[in-house]
């Protein structure tokens, strides 16, 4: 016959809130560190918010409720955290806690099967939540920890070795998400709900072996689980999963060997079962003192190499894209214009213009040697029109010349490139975005001369607009504002200025002041464009 | 009384006398400032969001409206005499709020709850649950409802620019327009939503280009039997764009509404957009 001495119920339904308080606490502590860890299904980075609140309205309901039974407290946690659920990783994690609390509710005493059941019923419920449940995620994790309670309570274990060994299992399941979900593996980081959920069990299992509990955020530096540490630079050598079975097992003694040969070691167990995951680049002194010890289970070597690589290609692979119908060559001078054009519009860059044109025969190898039959080919400069357009009816290819005159309106043109479409598709877009945008150069004479009707001393900045003089001044200041006069900047609303190889700075400074206490309304963007002989061209848009 | 009830979530950006004149509940998403949560369109108007917006120092996120949001705006649907429910939601690839739905359906008996995934936003969004919406009170039964509300949200078509990438990269909408990251030069993205997920559809680097590329983009639709112009930026560029539009859909049927907030949130100030329903000739 169950008889409940009412004190005794009061004392364990004190005890359950303070675990529920002890995991929402945790999990506050660890809450920037999981909204960091975020990739999945959006990097929205706010998983450990969803969480903490959701636990929060269970918290807060329990605490309102004030219940004087289990079921009443289970109530309390199921429809707290219910209302106080936020986004996916709050919705399942609420769904999980009225699973778990629906079996808890009515039973008699807390038996390491009625906690088996629970965390099934929790990892059932958290399934059945998403309309498309993912592996790899916080409810794979739950699986894995219903999994591993289940044996427990089978093999007859304590409740406290019992929810030691949910936790084992729920870390190494959340380090095995990674190799379920490939974004994850990308990114370089673990599931955050199904770390989330590992880390508000952590809570209940340090409350429950007598800890204190609290919410202070950790600092950012110790926030780390070591067996979640998959930084680039520790991966290296062998990720060596596997379970050690043995009678009379130390597991101290066997930690500090796995300790010794490897890192990121994760050793958990008790003296007949010990898992272990380490990384490692001596696997087989690892395995071999463990088979001195007794039998190995569920063993899994990876070569991390080949994991990093191929997460490294991957990632690679996930940039170039797919097919190149139209591809992009662009005759550019100056390292910052060439990284702009590669980076920006994924061009190829032949270097030439002033003063080092390049043949038409460089123009005809490097329009073979691009990755299309079909190819545009932005010029940049005037003097090397009619070498593209050589280049253009010699080569075997579709070749169509966009001629631009500057490099700034080259790389306007450049924007509206798109890899994936015809030859004729591109050419007029491209023209079309190229359409009313000024070039801007300024440069010093080398001599004193009248060009188109402006007179210029040597050492003075000539301005040419569009590939004709139109003013010159001392100061490189005075001439760019005069040149954007020139083109009309009322009409345009963006400045961009590439920055020559061998300007002075303060002198480009002082030049982009000029520009913003002009009567001129432009936002001013600057870059460095590293062209030789002009300390400034610009474009305006 | 229509024996069909529509029921939407606050990212629809329907005009308030459009949701009271159809009967169209509307589900509000969580937007929160820290720890305080408010409901979109029920604790914050459009404008006092903006205004805080600007003045907020933090960043508000949002979040989908949980099941028993969802569940009760079903419950009180039948309560109001319907028999059946047809809830349109915004692209699942966006939000989670459409498995917050299905959830929600599941924990209502006796009422027949159908779930359409939009693959849309914003009054892409919005069309389909005001076709939606319209049928019913013509009296189509809950089949055709959900018919039209598929149909629709199937031909719907949104395009949009934003002044920065900043703000859907941070909130990890940003779908296939990824692309579009990390570029040396500012780039006034103009994108569309394709299949429910963000595509970057064309590179312009000003505004009035921006505005000039919407306008194309709206001279290619086919046969739109809808549009509408939602906004977030200054009242000239509106104005600019809607003269624009004028040769391709009758001003005064363009229906021109600010994002709301959970959109505002993702999208940061500045932007315009069009949202158009196509025709249904040779789409079947």
């Amino acid at each position: 016959m169950q008889t409940q001495n009412s004190d005794q119920v009061a004392v364990r339904v004190q005890i359950l809130i303070e675990v529920v308080a002890a995991a929402a606490a945790w999990l506050e502590r660890n809450r920037t560190r999981i909204n960091q860890l975020n990739v999945f299904p959006v990097p929205d980075g706010d998983t450990g918010d969803n969480m903490v609140l959701t636990m929060k309205g269970a918290v807060d309901q329990m605490k309102r409720a004030q219940p004087r039974t289990v079921s009443e407290l289970c109530d309390a946690l199921m429809e707290g955290s219910l209302n106080g659920s936020r986004g996916n990783s709050g919705v399942i994690l609420s769904q999980m806690i009225s699973g778990f609390a629906s079996k808890l509710r009515d039973a008699h005493s807390v038996a390491t099967d009625t906690l088996a059941t629970a965390f099934e019923e929790a990892a059932r419920v958290g399934y059945a939540a998403h309309s498309e449940p993912v592996e790899g995620t916080m409810m794979t994790v739950a699986r894995d920890m219903a999994e591993e309670a289940r044996r427990r309570a089978d093999a007859g274990d304590s409740i406290t070795k019992m929810l030691a060994a949910v936790l084992a299992e729920a870390r190494l399941s959340v380090v095995r998400t990674q190799s379920l979900l490939p974004r994850l593996q990308q990114a370089g980081v673990v599931d955050a709900g199904g770390e989330g959920l590992a880390v508000l069990f952590d809570g209940i299992v340090r409350r429950l072996r007598g800890e204190v509990v609290e919410d202070e955020p950790l600092a950012e530096q110790e926030a780390d689980f070591d067996a979640l540490d998959l930084s680039e630079e520790d991966v290296f050598g062998y990720c060596t999963n596997f379970i050690l079975r043995g009678e009379d097992l130390d597991v101290p003694a066997f930690k500090e060997r796995v300790l010794a040969l490897g890192k990121s070691a994760l050793v958990v167990g008790n003296p007949r079962l010990i898992k272990v995951h380490v990384h490692t680049e001596q696997p087989g002194e690892i395995l071999s003192h463990a088979l001195s010890l007794g039998t190995l289970h569920q063993l899994k070597l990876d070569n991390m190499d080949d994991q990093y690589s191929e997460a490294r290609q991957a990632r690679q692979e996930s940039r170039i894209v797919e097919t190149v119908e139209t591809a992009l060559l662009v005759i550019s001078q100056g390292r910052g214009f060439e990284q702009i054009f590669e980076r920006d519009a994924k061009a190829h860059v032949v270097s030439g213009g002033q003063s080092s044109n390049p043949s038409t025969g460089d123009l005809i190898a490097a329009i073979n040697a691009c990755p299309a039959e079909n190819v545009i080919l932005i010029t940049n400069n005037p003097n090397v029109i009619m070498a593209a357009e050589r280049a253009a009816a010699e080569s075997s290819k579709q070749v169509r010349v966009l001629p631009t005159k500057t490099g700034p309106v080259g790389v306007v043109a450049s924007l509206a490139y798109d890899p994936s479409v015809g030859l004729d598709e591109n050419y007029s877009a491209m023209s079309e975005a190229v359409e009313g945008v000024r070039g801007i150069e300024i440069a010093p004479a080398v001599r004193d001369a009248t060009v188109e009707e402006v007179s210029v001393r040597k050492g003075e900045y000539l301005v040419i607009v569009d590939d004709h003089v139109v003013a010159a001044d001392q100061s490189l200041a005075a001439a760019l504002v005069a040149g954007i006069g020139a083109a009309g900047a009322n009409e345009y609303e963006l400045l961009t200025l590439y920055v020559g190889a061998d300007a002075s700075t303060s002198d480009v400074d002082g030049a982009v002041e000029a520009v913003s206490e002009s009567r001129y309304e432009l936002t001013v963007e600057v870059h460095q464009g590293g062209q030789p002989h002009y300390p400034i061209v610009a474009s305006l848009e | 009384m229509s024996q069909v009830k529509v029921v939407t979530d606050s990212t629809s950006d329907i005009a308030p006398e459009t949701v009271s004149e159809l009967g169209i509940v509307v589900v509000p998403l969580n937007i929160h400032f820290g720890d305080e949560t408010l409901l979109d369109g029920v604790e914050i108007t459009n404008q006092e969001f903006y205004e805080r917006l600007v003045a907020s120092r933090q960043m508000p996120t949002t979040s989908q409206p949980n099941p028993e949001a969802f569940r009760a705006a079903f419950e009180k649907a039948v309560e109001e005499g319907a028999e059946g429910v047809v809830c349109v939601s915004v692209s699942s690839k966006l939000s989670g709020t459409y498995n917050s739905a299905m959830l929600g359906a599941r924990e209502i008996a006796g009422v027949d709850v159908r779930v359409v995934d939009s693959r849309s936003a914003s009054m892409a969004l919005g069309w389909a649950a005001i076709a939606a919406a319209e049928a019913a009170r013509d009296g189509a039964d809950i089949d055709e409802v959900e018919r039209v509300a598929r149909d629709t949200a199937a031909r719907s078509r949104l395009c949009f620019f934003a002044d920065t990438l900043e703000y859907l990269q941070r909130n990890g909408r940003i779908g296939r327009a990824q692309s579009l990251v990390g570029s040396v030069l500012q780039v006034k993205p103009l994108l569309v939503l394709d299949d429910g997920e963000v595509v970057a559809y064309q590179r312009t680097r000003t505004r009035a280009k921006a505005i000039q590329a919407l306008i194309n983009w709206c001279v290619q639709l086919r046969e739109p039997e809808r549009m509408s112009v939602v906004w977030n930026a200054n009242e000239d560029e509106l104005k600019r764009l809607m003269d624009g539009l004028a040769p391709v859909f009758p001003r005064d049927q363009i229906v021109v509404s600010t994002y709301g907030p959970v959109i505002g949130v993702h999208i940061g100030p500045g932007s315009l957009g069009v949202l158009a329903v196509e025709g249904s000739r040779g789409s079947g």
